[in-house]
Order: structure tokens, then sequence, then C-alpha cells
């Protein structure tokens, strides 16, 4: 077994009163990309800061390239890639004297990938930071966070303001990194066909708990949507993700009839997704 | 990792507006200091010395804000030691060069003040860390218990020794807290409320419950300006009735403060140009309320709103002025309605200054160029301020500026297409 780039064990967190994460177990591996998905509000951002440290988890343990998420020392941070949802602090800057700037904390970047990514994104170096668009603010970071060709990227959705060439395009990157460098990425996005598109698993949120940890093919293959007959249909034999009076969700089909149940059928990810947050 | 320590410290710490205004104050500080010794007699070495340390304190509070409300910065391998390196620096260097000048100038008092406004910063460190949503609270009365200080008598030497332990252990302190940890996802709506407008240390509160109804008349400047607006026009009466204060306290020393006055009215254009530069951008959304037929009608509405903000200052320095002509008998009506017309030309000539030449440097340049103006001014002001004749003078280059304006809002309009 691999040693895991980032666990998350019993983890739950609370501000003031409020449970915004419970009991969240998760494991990246190297060359994992981990969609995650989830209303607003489910929790997603939280974890998502928990994981690198910048909330300390209330309870449980959070461990990144091995170290605890708040004590990461400084060559691990030379390993990590983060982009958070609004990427500010760079006013003031221009774009060219702001990626100068960034340059210089990192050992390992990469001057041709910046440059390959600065007009990929069409961004001027003279650009005041301030003068551009959320989307190209977005760019910029991705930027910041891929130039150095991290082994861990944690995207608070990356591509949420990006144009759709230039997300097909990212998704395309974010993958190929993934492939050459067995770089693993967690990303938070709304956009359920990015996910089918590049990564390798979906966790779904829901109320602060991850309800679907799962490989996306296996999703494919053993999730279903089980209709069910009143109360005769008997799922004891499967894990339920999620049930109401007229469907469950189950995740470990056989592929075997089941009985009562008035229907089976598969779901794409966005189906599932609505199915689970009815 | 070998790190340039000077890399992207003019963009982080002046090319912003709130680090300009300090940076601004804290080199009008030091050009006062070093003027102190030339002109005695013009220059309070003691308001000086205080204003720039509470200045230098504020501008490591207003970047404490920026540093704890961006998620990155403590991922960044270094960035954290990095900028902490750069505060102390800042507030080690620019604090040897005061504590230098109050011993050259034998003024000893300073020395024992300086601890209190020291402990000052530290404490609305803490407070912004702890209570972001304190963070213009805690400025202003910082400012205003700094600027107090002035009519205090200074502590005895064993207190100040005692405040200047506590500050140190409370900076150190300070420091270990935020290299450890960096992030506070509730400064994050501070740090952009105040970078979309613009920043006055004025709470909310207090604005919406005194100006907020009552400036429809400038609309359309609060739109881009809005709270800069707002703040500026009740600032500016805060700042004239302390002065009224201090004229009332010290009548010896109430001519010379013009001069700091004139200062702070440059800086009330620099930061209304700053805050309209900066939200321009959004004129297409006002557009499509139903209020303007066309762009030109939008710019005469701007253009009129100007107008009128430059009467309202005019007004209030006079009404204040006024105050002080019933109530010292040194002073006289035609010297407040100079004083009165010289805050109009100042703030409007580096509106005029920001808006034609509508470039980063633009406000840096206005700036510099009303330093070095101002204290020869003075000079001549302090001989002649009762004059007729240089009523007129000022007056007319009030109209002079204000038409400036006027005619640089086009340009300011094209520029926002270019950006």
């Amino acid at each position: 077994m691999t040693d895991s780039l980032l666990s998350f064990k019993s983890v739950n967190h609370a501000f003031a009163e409020k449970q915004v994460l419970t009991n969240i177990n998760l494991e990246l591996q190297p060359g994992m990309v981990v969609g995650l998905l989830g209303r607003n509000g489910a929790g997603k951002t939280t974890l998502l800061r928990t994981a690198v440290g910048l909330l300390s988890q209330t309870e449980g343990e959070v461990c990144l390239f091995g170290e605890a998420n708040t004590a990461l020392s400084i060559d691990n941070k030379q390993r990590l890639g983060y982009v958070p949802q609004q990427a500010m602090g760079y006013e003031g800057f221009s774009v060219g004297h702001a990626l100068a700037f960034h340059r210089q904390f990192y050992e390992s970047w990469d001057i041709s990938l910046e440059q390959q990514w600065l007009e990929r994104f069409d961004l001027n170096p003279k650009t005041k930071v301030t003068h551009l668009s959320v989307g190209q603010r977005q760019a910029l970071a991705l930027i910041m966070a891929m130039s150095y060709r991290p082994e861990l990227l944690i995207l608070d959705e990356p591509v949420a303001s990006l144009d759709p060439i230039a997300r097909r395009e990212f998704m395309r990157d974010v993958f190929d990194l993934t492939m050459d460098a067995g770089t693993a990425v967690l990303f938070s996005t709304h956009i359920t066909s990015d996910i089918e598109r590049v990564a390798s698993h979906v966790a779904m949120m829901k109320d602060g708990t991850i309800c679907l940890f799962s490989d996306i093919d296996d999703i494919k293959d053993q999730t279903r949507q089980v209709h069910l007959n009143g109360g005769s249909t008997d799922l004891s034999s499967y894990h339920v993700a999620h049930q109401t009076n007229d469907y469950a969700i189950i995740t470990d089909y056989d592929h075997q009839p089941i009985e009562h149940a008035s229907k089976i059928s598969s779901l794409s990810l966005e189906a599932l997704f609505i199915a689970l947050n009815e | 990792m070998h790190h340039n320590q000077l890399h992207g410290f003019f963009a982080y710490w002046i090319n912003n507006c709130f680090g300009a205004i300090y940076v601004g104050l804290i080199a009008i500080g030091f050009l006062g200091m070093g003027l102190s010794f030339m002109m005695p007699t013009i220059i309070i070495l003691e308001l000086d010395i205080l204003l720039t340390s509470s200045c230098v304190c504020s501008l490591l509070v207003w970047q404490s804000i920026r540093l704890i409300s961006t998620e990155w910065q403590s991922l960044v391998p270094n960035y954290t030691q990095y900028k902490l390196r750069q505060f102390w620096l800042l507030l080690l260097i620019t604090h040897i060069i005061m504590v230098l000048t109050a011993v050259g100038a034998e003024e000893w008092k300073i020395l024992l003040k300086l601890p209190i406004i020291l402990l000052g910063g530290a404490l609305s460190l803490f407070i912004v860390r702890v209570k972001s949503h304190l963070f213009n609270s805690a400025l202003m009365v910082f400012m205003i218990i700094s600027q107090g200080l002035l009519f205090l008598p200074a502590p005895p030497l064993w207190l100040a020794i005692s405040v200047f332990a506590l500050s140190i252990v409370l900076y150190r302190y300070y420091h270990n807290l935020i290299a450890h940890d960096t992030f506070n996802p509730a400064t994050v709506k501070v740090y952009q409320n105040a970078t979309r407008t613009a920043w006055l240390p004025v709470p909310q509160k207090l604005l919406n419950l005194t100006l907020t109804p009552r400036i429809k008349a400038l609309y359309p400047l609060n739109y881009f300006a809005n709270d800069a607006v707002l703040a500026t026009l009740l600032f500016w009466p805060l700042v004239m009735l302390l002065l009224l204060a201090v004229v009332i306290i010290h009548p010896e020393i109430g001519s010379r403060l013009t001069l700091a006055v004139a200062h702070i009215s440059v800086f009330t254009g620099f930061y209304l140009s700053w805050a309209i530069r900066r939200n321009l951008h959004t004129w297409r959304e006002l557009m499509l309320l139903p209020l303007y037929p066309d762009k030109q009608a939008l710019i005469q509405a701007l253009t009129h709103g100007h107008r009128l903000f430059f009467g309202f200052l005019f007004l209030i320095s006079l009404t204040v002025g006024l105050m002080m002509v019933a109530v010292v008998s040194e002073i006289g009506l035609v010297q407040v309605i100079n004083f009165s017309l010289l805050t109009v030309v100042n703030s409007a000539l580096m509106c005029w200054i920001a808006y034609f030449f509508a470039s980063n440097l633009s406000p840096a340049f206005g700036i510099m160029l009303v330093l070095i103006a101002s204290p020869i001014a003075m000079v001549n002001f302090k001989a002649h301020f009762n004059s007729p004749a240089l009523m007129a003078g000022i007056a007319m280059t009030a109209l002079v500026t204000v038409i400036l304006v006027d005619k640089s809002m086009n340009r300011l309009m094209e520029n926002s297409n270019a950006n």
C-alpha cells in the first residue's frame, strides 16, 4: 500500500455551535483525482481548508504527506498546491510582477510551464491584478499553484469562472499532470461533467458528511437507483447510501435481480447527485 | 532559498489605497521632522512624531488584515516569515528615526509618549485578529487616543518603560501567533469591502446613522466612491473640530495646524479620486438603471457631484473656522476663508491629477507636489494669511482647480473604458 498524500480520520469541525464537518474519513493516494461534489453550504470549502490546515479540525486527525495538517514543514509546502475559491492578496501587483514574486518561494518552479499557461489563459503580464476579471484572477491563481508541479493539488471550485474552452483545457491539463507525475488532486465543483471527464473518484457531500465516496467506474457499474415497491423490498444485503419512501440508492449492486423492486436503473453522476440530495 | 528582501515591497506596501494613504502620511511626518529643525516655529514636532508613529502602526494593522484574509499565504513556503520580517523592519527603522529626531531636538516627553502609541498599535493588531469586524472602530479609537496624547502630560519614566516592555512582549506574541496560524475566514469580508470601496477609520454604523440618507444629491459620486464619500464627509468635520479643540486649548499653535489640515485635505482628494477610479468600470451597470439617457448625461451628473462635494468641504471647513473666530480672537474671518478655500484647492488638485493622468503613480506625484509646496506656502501665509488679496488668489485657484476636475471627467471615463 502506498503512503497516502492526504488522509482524514474521523474528522469533525464546528464553527461556534454549528457542526460543519461530521466524521470525515478520506484518503488520497498518488495519481488519484477526486472530485468533491456537494450543494452550497454542504461543507466542501471547510473540508478543503481543513485539508491544508487553514482551519483546525475540532476532532480527528488530518495528515498531509504524513505530517499534521496544521504543522506542515517548509519542504512539504513545496509539494502542495492550493487554489482558493476567491484568490486574493496580489492587489497592487501586475500579473508578471506577482508571478515573479511568487516564483521565488518555490525551488522547482517551471518558467516554461508558467509561460505556456499565461498564453493559454491569454493573460498579459503587464495587466494589473486589480484589473483582472474574476475568471482571469482564478487563472492566475491556478498558474501560481501549478507551475512548480506539486505532488498534491487542492482546488476549491477551480473552473467556476473559466469559459468552457479554458475549463476543458484546464481539466485536461490536470489529468495530464496526474498521469505524468503521479500528482493527486482533490477539487470541488458543481459541474458533474468535469468530474466524469477527469476524476478517478468522486466524493459526494451532504450536510457536512461524505455520503458517497467511490471509484468513478464503480459508480457506473455498481451504483443503482432501486425503485421500491412499498415496504416489501429487501435491501439488507446491500449498502444503502440514501433512501426515501419511493427509492433507495445502493452502491454495491451485483447485477442480480432484487426481489420486489419495481425498477433498477443506473444513474448519471448528475442524476445520482440530485437523487442523493432529495 | 534566497529571497530578495525588497522584492514586491513597493507593490505590497504602497501600491494600494490604504498603504498609499499611510505611507504618504508617514512621508509627510518624516518631511515634517526634517523641516522642524529648519522651521521650529511652524512644525510641532510632538504632533508630527505621534501622528507618524500612529500611521506606521495603522499601516501594520491594515497589512495584517490583508495577510490573514489571504488563504494561500500560510501555504507558500516562507511567505509569512518574509512578510513579518518586513513588518518589523518597517516598525523598527521608522521608530529609530523618530527617536533620534526627538533626541536631537531634546524633546524628551515624546520619548515618554511613544511607547503608548506602540502599545495601542499592538492592541489594535490583537483586536483585529480576534474581532476583525472591529477593524474600523479599533483604528479610529487608536488614532484618536494617539492624537489625544498631545494634550496630556508625559507619563513618568517608570510607566513609559513598563509600557514599552509590555508592547515588545505583545508584538513578539503576535509574531508567533501569526507565524503559526495565519488565515482567519472572518477577515475576508473586511478586506474585500475595503479593497472594493476604500476606507477611512469611521465605523460603518456611524456612517449609516448620520450620512447615508442625506447625500443623495451627490449621486452618482457616491455610487462609485460609496463609503469614501460618506467617510470623508464625516471624517472632515471631526478633523476640523479636533483642530478647533487644539486652537482653544493652545491658541499659540493654532495657525501652525493649518499646515496639517492642508495636508489632510490632500488626502481627502486622493482618497476620493482613488475610490472613484477603482470603481468607475461599473458605470455600464449604472446605465442599466433608468437614470441617465446617455453616457454624457452620466458624466454631467458625476461632474455636478464633484462640485457639490467640494462645496460641502468648503462649507464644513468654513463653519468650523467661524467657530474658531468666535473663540480665538487672533484668528480672523479672512484667515478662515483662505484656509477653507485651501482645502478645496488641495483636494480638487489631487482629483484632477488622478483623473487626468490616470496612472498609479499620479497620486504619489500629486502628494509630493503638494508636500513640497505646502511648507513654502505656509511660510508666506504666516505673514500674509489675513490678506484679502491672498483670498482672491486662493479663490481663483480653487475655481480653476474645480473647473479642471470638471474638464477631466471625459478623460476619466475614456480611461475606464480602456480598463
